[in-house]
């Protein structure tokens, strides 16, 4: 008898179950992001849009509206180099999205540099810093670079000039109050360290996700022509094998964000083929990329993948600024590598023995290529470069 | 906000409660406990002869649902395994040699060696062999199985296409467990009148588990006769990990020119944790007519993080699969109708959307379905002919429709007793 009943009450709790479903199967599907608090903060400050990660910020240095602003005075002010000659906006020009459309540029006492100037959109989401250098992992370490070296003299801040410029904006009572605006807690003094600080926090705003492909990104199918998306589909594929290397939101694979946790961040360098001196992968001798700081034979020619947002503007390319056009970047990829017929930088950069095993060369089309090339101006970002955020302020 | 905890059975559980997940099974199993039947009853595994048998399904589809070039992805699921629906064109979809071997002392030996066409390409593998005892005690038999084998939670874990009702493979072992369960483990099996008990330790290589984790796996089942009708009725409960799990689906012979916008490149390192009840019941009404009814409701949950090359971010997904069935059979004639429904709750921390889109993670109100409507005819006992329709709604396209895809198949189930 017992056994019945509880047979029966099986069935019946099972059958409603079945009914459930039949006629309710009521459950949505549902998507929903939650952002902790730390991240949250920086979104706000950075205006960043849904689609973009939340970049990393460091701890010993957040950033606040104070700091940004203070860095942005700074970022155009010609009184930061020991002459006055020079500003950081010199090499890095807003309208070209930070870069200066020449190949090698002079320093403020005239000092020839051997490295194109490098555009600054989204510097924030890169592993390392400047084209080649595995040891800046801050822009609080790069920076003292431009401002503080002598060989090649950038700003030339050198030890000896330090206190002379430091006592410019000690004299000017604008500074002094975005100072002490920027560093409440600390003590009144104007030091390098604080400049550097104010100057990293306007670099990591920097950033460049308005471009039509960063609509596309955001749900605007209509953002990209049939052009541009057949572009991105052949940047992405196992042809060109562009994205290996220049992967992800940022296109580059030297990344990270606040997600990424430390122990999984790559800093990957890559010989792309530029230049096969003498047959053995070396580079011009002024600049060997990583191998200039390892000293590893291994590591000639080793180089940042960049970023190629804003690339269309970013011209001439590559460390060195030797390749002036997008066209003639690609024909370099697609014959695997760059020949330098004559001189004392001759050889065959498709032969490079240190070249990366992704660059084999590929047979493209014109219209192709095109494509590609159609792809990559859909990351210029007509927004970021004409954003008052970015702006000179002096000009205001 | 809408909680994504809100379950029809069990509205009242509270969210952070580590019982939130058991506490169904051990009521639903406690209750099984308490049935106690007269006869006792020896399950079917006892009198298996030594044998070898062929079972094969070959059928001809009109069309597919996903063209050759692309990746077939449900919005917001995390498929993997083998879980690719069947293209159109004529395949032999299912080839199976089963063996078993009894051996002295209630020992015996199994094996199976299957072919499965995909995507235009064959592949013959040794799928399963184990080995197995059972100990027969006063009342209740224990069997104890080692091997590569497949759970036993669930029969739609197990789908082939030749013992199954349909030919095309259920949603829900598509989305739960990567078309179908296959790993090496032990599984111990305790049978008690109508009850039987399963708990089984795996390696932890069947999606949605991977990298030799582990999973743990356990089922109360109940099956016998309740009025007259056929009645067999389980919950079930795994629980594992997965490290830098990828949806592998495609590796092999597979072009990525065309696709790799959308085919997913995600890993997933975490816990899984899988739930689920079904209700079968049939009953033979006279020598002519036999009707059957079938309910089953799986749910996962994955708990970790997602990366994909450059981003990550935190998922905590929900799962919820429901499969309804209905069915007659009539002298050699049997049909079918089968209503399958999916919903899938995304929770992600610190993710920007543009990792979610492009992973395929994101699904706002679209709960996939699938129905389909079978009729067999068994012309004999070795033979029977089948013919189905499918309504597809898996798939969200780039113009936000959700379209539905409609298609025929036409098959042939042949099975044969080789020894
Ligand atoms: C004389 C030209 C010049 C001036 C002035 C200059 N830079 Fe640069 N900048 C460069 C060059 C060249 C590089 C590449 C350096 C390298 O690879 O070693 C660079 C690299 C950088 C980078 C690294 C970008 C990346 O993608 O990793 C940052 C950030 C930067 N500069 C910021 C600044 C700031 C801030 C100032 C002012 C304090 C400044 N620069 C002044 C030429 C200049
Ligand atoms: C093996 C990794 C790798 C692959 C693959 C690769 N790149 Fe690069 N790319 C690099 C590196 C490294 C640099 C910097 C090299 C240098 O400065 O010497 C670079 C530089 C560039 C630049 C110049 C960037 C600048 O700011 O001047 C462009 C444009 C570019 N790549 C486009 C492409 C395209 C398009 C493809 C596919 C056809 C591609 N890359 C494939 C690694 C790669």
């Amino acid at each position: 008898m017992r056994t019945l009943k509880i047979g029966l009450l099986i069935r019946i709790v099972s059958l409603s179950a079945a009914l459930f479903c039949v006629t309710g199967c009521e459950q949505d599907s549902s998507t929903i992001i939650e952002t902790s608090s730390d991240n949250r903060s920086v979104r706000e400050i950075l205006d960043l849009p849904d689609h973009m990660p939340t970049p990393a910020i460091p701890d010993f240095n957040p950033l606040t509206n104070a700091k940004i602003q203070l860095g942005r005075f700074l970022f155009y002010d010609p009184r930061l180099s020991a002459n006055q000659a020079q500003s950081c906006a010199s090499c890095h020009n807003q309208s070209l999205a930070f870069a200066d459309g020449i190949a090698q540029p002079l320093g403020s006492t005239g000092h020839q540099l051997v490295r194109n100037s490098q555009g600054l959109a989204n510097v924030i989401y890169h592993s390392t810093l400047t084209w080649s250098n595995d040891g800046f992992l801050e822009l609080e370490d790069q920076l003292n670079v431009p401002i503080r070296a002598d060989n090649p003299i950038e700003l030339g801040v050198t030890d000896a000039k330090l206190d002379e410029v430091l006592l410019r904006f000690e004299q000017d009572p604008q500074y002094v109050e975005m100072f002490a605006m920027a560093f409440p807690d600390s003590d009144s003094n104007i030091t390098m360290n604080k400049i550097i600080f104010s100057l990293a926090s306007f670099v990591r705003t920097m950033i460049s996700a308005s471009s039509p492909y960063d609509q596309y990104l955001a749900g605007d199918k209509s953002a990209l022509t049939q052009q541009q998306i057949k572009g991105f589909q052949l940047f992405n594929g196992e042809k060109f094998e562009c994205f290996h290397c220049h992967s992800g939101i940022n296109f580059s694979s030297s990344y990270r964000d606040a997600n990424t946790a430390s122990d999984a961040i790559q800093f990957p360098f890559f010989n792309n083929g530029l230049y096969n001196v003498g047959g053995d992968g070396s580079y011009p001798s002024d600049d060997q990329g990583l191998y200039d700081l390892s000293l590893n034979p291994a590591d000639k020619g080793f180089f940042r993948p960049q970023s190629l947002r804003n690339i269309e503007l970013t011209a001439p390319y590559m460390h060195d600024g030797s390749i002036a056009t997008l066209r003639e970047v690609i024909e370099h990829y697609a014959r695997g590598g760059s020949l330098t017929e004559s001189g004392i930088n001759a050889g065959d950069g498709r032969l490079s023995p240190l070249k990366s095993g992704l660059i084999q060369g590929f047979d493209a089309t014109d219209e192709e290529i095109d494509a590609v090339i159609a792809f990559l101006e859909s990351l210029t970002d007509e927004e970021f470069i004409t954003s008052p955020k970015f702006s000179n302020p002096f000009e205001e | 906000m809408k909680s994504l905890l809100r379950h029809p059975s069990f509205p009242t559980l509270l969210k952070n409660d580590p019982m939130r997940k058991i506490t169904p099974y051990i009521l639903l199993a406690t209750s099984l406990l308490s049935v106690s039947t007269v006869m006792a009853h020896e399950p079917s595994f006892i009198d298996m002869p030594s044998q070898l048998l062929l079972k094969s399904a070959m059928g001809v589809q009109n069309t597919s649902i996903v063209a050759n070039d692309q990746a077939w992805l449900i919005p917001g699921v995390m498929l993997g395994g083998e879980s690719t629906p069947q293209s159109s064109g004529t395949a032999i979809n299912d080839l199976q040699l089963f063996g078993r071997l009894n051996l002295e002392g209630d020992y015996y030996l199994g094996s199976k060696i299957g072919f499965h066409q995909h995507q235009g390409e064959g592949e013959l593998e040794l799928e399963n062999y184990w080995f197995g005892k059972y100990f027969k005690f006063e009342n209740s038999i224990l069997k104890i199985d080692v091997g590569k084998t497949a759970t036993d939670v669930t029969p739609t874990a197990n789908y082939h296409s030749s013992q199954d009702e349909f030919n095309t493979k259920p949603l829900l072992a598509e989305a739960f467990f990567g078309g179908h369960h296959k790993d090496t483990g032990v599984k111990a099996n305790w049978y008690w009148h109508e009850l039987e008990v399963g708990l089984e330790a795996w390696n932890g290589d069947s999606w949605p588990t991977s990298s030799s984790k582990g999973n743990v796996a356990g089922f109360v089942r109940y099956h016998g006769f309740i009025y007259g009708v056929k009645t067999d009725v389980a919950s079930w409960y795994s629980a594992g990990k997965a490290e830098q799990r990828i949806d592998s689906r495609y590796d092999s012979g597979h072009s990525h020119s065309a696709t790799t916008i959308t085919a997913p490149d995600v890993r997933f390192t975490g816990d899984v944790a899988m739930a689920g009840s079904y209700v079968l019941l049939s009953q033979q009404v006279n020598d002519d007519f036999l009707w059957l009814a079938q309910w089953e409701w799986m749910h996962s949950e994955q708990d970790g993080k997602i990366e994909d090359t450059t981003q990550s971010a935190g998922i905590d997904q929900t799962l919820d699969g429901y499969r309804f069935m209905l069915g007659v059979n009539y002298q050699t004639h049997k049909f079918f109708v089968q209503q399958e429904y999916l919903a899938i709750n995304n929770k992600f921390t610190d993710a920007s959307t543009s990792l979610i889109e492009q992973q395929g993670l994101y699904n706002q109100g679209f709960e996939p379905q699938r129905l389909m409507f079978g009729y067999h005819w068994q012309w004999n006992a070795d033979f029977t002919l089948r013919i189905e329709s499918v309504s597809d709604k898996t798939q969200s396209y780039q113009d936000g429709l959700d379209k539905t895809q409609q298609y025929w198949s036409l098959g042939l189930i042949w099975q044969h007793k080789l020894l």
